[in-house]
């Protein structure tokens, strides 16, 4: 073997080694993925939106908070709405007062919405969240966060609105769900 | 074609070798940290938000920026280019712009967290209060393209402050619980540690602000932690200082779970006054190791105090004055937003 092959002989033994002792991980800028709570939109095969809707009721119509199911599968859920105060001066962000919990049974053979009846209406003084808090029974158990629909408090004349297209990537308004699933 | 052939045959050969050494390996790996140490280690990058409407916090950034050693990478984020020029000629240092392009305020630690890999957290509503209040969560959307990291959303409400990271666990209080009423606390702490990879540690009780404004990690498996009755002699006269021993209990609250949890706990003073979150604390510092960037207030008798008590927990103290800023709600480690550390 001559001189050049030992040397291209060790240097492609030694590229070899050092990309076999590689950490060969992807740069992860999370905690290791999956043990990270990732927003999933799906809960166990069933993906739940929500939306303010207009509703015929008798001869007047109202806007309600529907939620849509989407996949298959039945059991319960519970959604609770939380009201967040509006205190433009405070230092910190104030604590939402829970509004209600629902508990709701589903089974999207029957049907793929449920009416949680009329929407908070927005306000000067506060704004509404709707969010998912536990899906489960026949399907396999799981905790599940997702906002399900925001209604903004109004804004002060003047004020500045963010872009819809910066809202929807900025998890205010989530209609297309934030989830983390445990 | 002979060099491609090579490649490939050396990249099958270490995709072979590979999967023996990691066999041999095991999964042997610590857990990754979710999120940055508080104190542990040296700063490399700090994010801050500069609004020139919030000129009570300009003292604050020169003296901060003239201590912070040049190597530290500084990111400013702005509404417009023109305020990234203002912070430039204010306080002298080379940083990188962050623009949102709508006014924001100055407290870049509300918004998001960080993550010990560099990712982002923000929650999943935001303190929806006024235009600057309300723009400020572009600034992580905006920071994480700048950086090329990724924005994840958490499953709970947060304020950026309600948690510090030290000792292998996570800390957090009552008044992170409380902007999550919607979620049982076992629930919440469950998900907070699926989310953060570590133990939390709750600590009920506690006075309502952000826990860096009530206590530190200084080392040592040790926290510092706020004594009203400490601050109270030193406070300035006139101020509406809240003495009450409700205030001082919750105080001591925090010190007894701490303590409760298996860490060492020193008492230093803090003065809370009759306002919301206005509060004259010294626990509010920025850690780098053992230097701390430590809030002070003009006021000689009580900045002595909290300093000697840093002194004597050994670390180099940088004194930076927050005089002005502190009536608005926050200190340093309000303003000066941790990236990364060595």
């Amino acid at each position: 073997m001559t001189t050049m092959n030992k040397i291209r002989a060790w240097s492609f033994a030694a590229f070899v080694g050092a990309l076999a002792l590689a950490d060969w991980q992807v740069p992860s800028l999370v905690a290791d993925g999956e043990e990270f709570a990732m927003p999933k939109a799906e809960v166990n095969g069933v993906k739940v939106t929500a939306e303010v809707k207009d509703v015929a009721v008798g001869d007047k119509v109202e806007k309600h908070w529907v939620v849509t199911l989407g996949g298959d599968g039945k059991g319960e859920m519970t959604i609770s709405c939380t009201s967040m105060p509006w205190e433009p001066f405070s230092r910190m962000m104030p604590s939402p007062k829970l509004v209600w919990t629902k508990t709701l049974s589903f089974d999207t053979s029957v049907s793929r919405t449920i009416d949680l009846g009329i929407a908070p209406e927005a306000e000067a003084k506060a704004s509404f969240t709707l969010a998912l808090g536990k899906i489960g029974n026949d399907l396999e158990d799981a905790f599940a966060t997702v906002r399900l629909a925001h209604i903004e408090a109004l804004k002060p004349k003047g004020e500045v609105i963010i872009a819809e297209d910066v809202v929807e990537e900025g998890t205010v308004r989530i209609e297309s769900s934030e989830a983390v699933t445990k | 074609m002979k060099p491609l052939l090579a490649i490939l045959q050396a990249a099958l050969a270490a995709a072979a070798v590979h999967a023996v050494v990691l066999a041999l390996r095991g999964d042997s790996r610590p857990p990754a940290a979710a999120l940055l140490d508080e104190r542990a280690g040296r700063i490399a990058a700090v994010e801050v938000q500069f609004a020139p409407t919030a000129e009570f916090v300009s003292r604050t950034w020169i003296e901060f920026f003239r201590e912070l050693p040049a190597g530290v990478k500084v990111y400013v984020a702005v509404e417009k280019i023109e305020h990234f020029e203002m912070f430039s000629k204010l306080t002298g240092r080379a940083a990188t712009p962050v623009v949102t392009g709508r006014p924001i305020t100055t407290w870049a630690r509300d918004r998001f967290i960080t993550g010990a890999a560099g990712a982002i957290i923000v929650p999943p509503e935001t303190h929806s209060a006024g235009p600057a209040r309300s723009n400020d969560r572009l600034v992580p959307y905006e920071l994480a393209r700048v950086l090329g990291v990724p924005v994840r959303v958490a499953p709970f409400r947060f304020d950026g402050g309600d948690f510090t990271r030290a000792y292998g666990r996570i800390f957090c209080s009552s008044a992170w619980a409380a902007r999550n009423p919607e979620l049982p606390l076992d629930q919440l702490l469950a998900m907070a540690e699926s989310l953060f990879g570590e133990p939390v540690v709750y600590l009920p009780g506690a006075p309502n602000h952000h826990v860096g404004m009530i206590f530190a990690p200084v080392g040592d498996n040790m926290f510092a932690v706020g004594d009203v009755r400490k601050g109270v002699p030193l406070a300035p006269a006139g101020l509406d200082v809240d003495d009450s021993e409700e205030t001082a209990a919750k105080f001591d609250t925090v010190a007894a779970a701490i303590e409760k949890a298996g860490f060492k706990v020193v008492r230093v003073p803090v003065v809370v006054t009759k306002r919301d979150f206005v509060w004259m604390t010294f626990t509010n510092g920025v850690f780098s190791d053992k230097t701390v960037y430590l809030p002070v207030y003009g006021e000689a008798a009580l900045d002595a105090a909290g300093i000697d008590a840093f002194r004597s927990l050994g670390f180099e103290v940088k004194a930076v004055n927050v005089a002005a800023t502190y009536g608005h709600g926050g200190t340093l480690h309000c303003l000066v937003h941790v990236l990364k550390r060595d």
